[in-house]
């Protein structure tokens, strides 16, 4: 079972993407800011993170850095942010630091969920060549 | 000279005392000579031309005593008792020491008078026209100051002048960051309603064949209150264009503050669930002269505000009560709070505070309510700890004298 988590603090934002992905078929958990996701994570260890940016306590891009940076066993989940802001900086900041994606709001819900299995199906085709984290 | 007879000539040839005196008196510059009880033995002309004497009242064999004597009556050495400058002078001379002085005489000449010890007592005094020199000097001197006065003042201005570009510079840089800023959160802050439309209208459509009417009426709830909050949005960057313009305009009446503010919670209410507001409206009075609209786009910013700036602190107090001739209603939340550094530039636009990092906002809000509120010659603070909250207190004057000016309950601002 792939479970996905989403990290999102406009809660009406948040229950639609939890609404389709698990709709999908994907087990979901929720964060509505940086600090709840990284516990989340630590505890939950979820295959995919769907990442807001601008949040309160901790944005998206700190998230990730601080996984990258302190969590060295959760560093390979892929990350899917998923942002309002659509600037060449903040894209390139996070494609950068090694996110999976950037996607910008509002998003077509067939691209983010071509996203999301194009990340299952390399997930799945570590596990099968025994590449599991 | 070494020898006591005067000067020596070569084997005896000419008058050794006349070739002395055509020597001295050919020597450019004054010359006497003393003896140790200040007698006068040798002069020459260009002695009593540069001192201005006569050689009939001063011959050589007189004491130079006369000479400062005359002098001092003649008002060479100054004011003062012209007695008392002869036994300075005296005393001075009588040490027979060696000295080098200017001094100005009489005629306007600067004269370099110096005086030798002159072997087996007495002295030989020199007298030059350095006027001249001492005037080139003197011009030199000026010159350098002045321009060394100019350089300063040059440098200074030049100093001025880079502290002021560099003033204007940062300036700049600050408000083309500020606008940036505001550009980027203004596209951020219309895509966030947008895309909760675009997610509620993606989902209707996917169960397009199996929908329920709850369903429908959720998804349309989420659209309807996303349409609204981006009415509001372009509602407050419409009054602040308009304000900037000077076209804003009010239709002051009397209306009930309690039910705007009754309004405004109950419509932050709706879209902000986690929260609770706490209203203690019981003192307010009844009646306030002011603008309805532009009145629920304050309180609606402030309400706002107050849970964006809480995400983790549910509870917020609005108070309102009237003192001392005005209406007052504070707007309190126990959110991030704002760094003291900060709060001087809270109200002026497009500025947000190191504590909103993260948190959506374009930085027009709390500028757009306090222009509405002077508008109504009221008044806006605010106070507030980092980490512990903010409180904001709206006074509204209860007998609105823009609506006594304009006479007719409208009044523009500018």
């Amino acid at each position: 079972m792939i479970t996905i988590l989403c990290v999102e603090d406009e809660d009406d934002i948040r229950n639609l993407l939890v609404e389709e992905i698990s709709e999908a078929g994907f087990t979901t958990f929720e964060a509505t800011n940086g600090k709840q996701a990284l516990e989340l994570i630590i505890r939950k260890w979820p295959d995919i993170v769907v990442c807001d940016i601008t949040m309160p306590e901790m944005n998206g891009h700190q998230l990730f850095a601080e996984i990258q940076m302190n969590h060295e066993q959760l560093a390979n989940i892929p990350f899917i942010f998923l942002t309002a802001l659509s600037d060449k900086d903040n894209m390139v900041t996070a494609l950068k630091a090694g996110a999976a994606d950037y996607l910008t709001k509002p998003v077509d819900f067939d691209l983010l969920m071509a996203k999301i299995q194009g990340c299952v199906a390399r997930l799945e085709n570590d596990r099968k060549m025994g590449r599991v984290f | 000279m070494q020898n006591r007879s005067a000067a020596k000539t070569i084997d005896g040839r000419g008058d050794a005392a006349g070739l002395l005196q055509a020597t001295i008196d050919n020597f450019p510059g004054g010359i006497c000579v003393l003896d140790n009880d200040l007698t006068m033995l040798v002069t020459n002309r260009k002695f009593y031309e540069l001192l201005d004497l006569s050689e009939d009242m001063f011959p050589v064999g007189s004491n130079l005593e006369g000479v400062f004597r005359y002098n001092a009556h003649r008002g060479e050495y100054g004011p003062g008792d012209p007695e008392e400058k002869v036994r300075e002078r005296l005393s001075h001379v009588r040490r027979f020491e060696e000295h080098r002085f200017d001094r100005e005489v009489g005629t306007g000449l600067i004269i370099e008078m110096r005086s030798a010890a002159k072997p087996g007592g007495g002295s030989v005094l020199t007298y030059l026209d350095v006027t001249v020199n001492r005037r080139a000097e003197q011009a030199l001197l000026k010159h350098k100051e002045t321009l060394e006065e100019l350089v300063l003042r040059r440098t200074e201005e030049i100093e001025r002048q880079a502290e002021e570009l560099r003033r204007l510079l940062d300036q700049e840089r600050h408000i083309n960051e500020l606008q940036r800023q505001f550009v980027t959160m203004t596209s951020h802050e219309f895509r966030t309603p947008l895309a909760i439309i675009d997610g509620a209208a993606q989902r209707l459509q996917r169960r397009r064949h199996a929908v329920t009417s709850e369903f429908v009426e959720e998804k349309a709830g989420l659209i309807r209150s996303a349409v609204s909050r981006m009415v509001d949005l372009m509602e407050s960057f419409l009054s602040a264009g308009r304000i900037e313009h000077g076209n804003m305009t009010y239709e002051f009446r009397a209306c009930s503050l309690r039910e705007i503010l009754e309004r405004c919670v109950a419509r932050q209410q709706s879209i902000s669930a986690n929260h609770r507001f706490h209203l203690e409206l019981n003192s307010l009075p009844p009646v306030v002269v002011a603008d309805t609209v532009a009145m629920e786009q304050v309180f609606t910013n402030l309400f706002s505000n107050a849970v964006k700036y809480a995400p983790a602190s549910p509870d917020i107090y609005i108070a309102g009560y009237s003192e001392a001739g005005g209406a007052f209603v504070t707007v309190t939340d126990t959110g991030v709070g704002i760094d003291t550094d900060d709060l001087p530039r809270m109200f002026q636009r497009y500025f947000r505070a190191r504590s909103s990092t993260g948190i959506a906002g374009t930085g027009i809000g709390l500028n757009l309510v306090k222009q509405i509120i002077e508008a109504h010659e009221g008044n806006i603070s605010l106070e507030s700890r980092k980490g512990h909250g903010s409180t904001f207190t709206v006074s509204l004057p209860l007998i609105n004298p823009m609506l006594t000016a304009a006479g007719r309950g409208e009044a523009k601002a500018g």
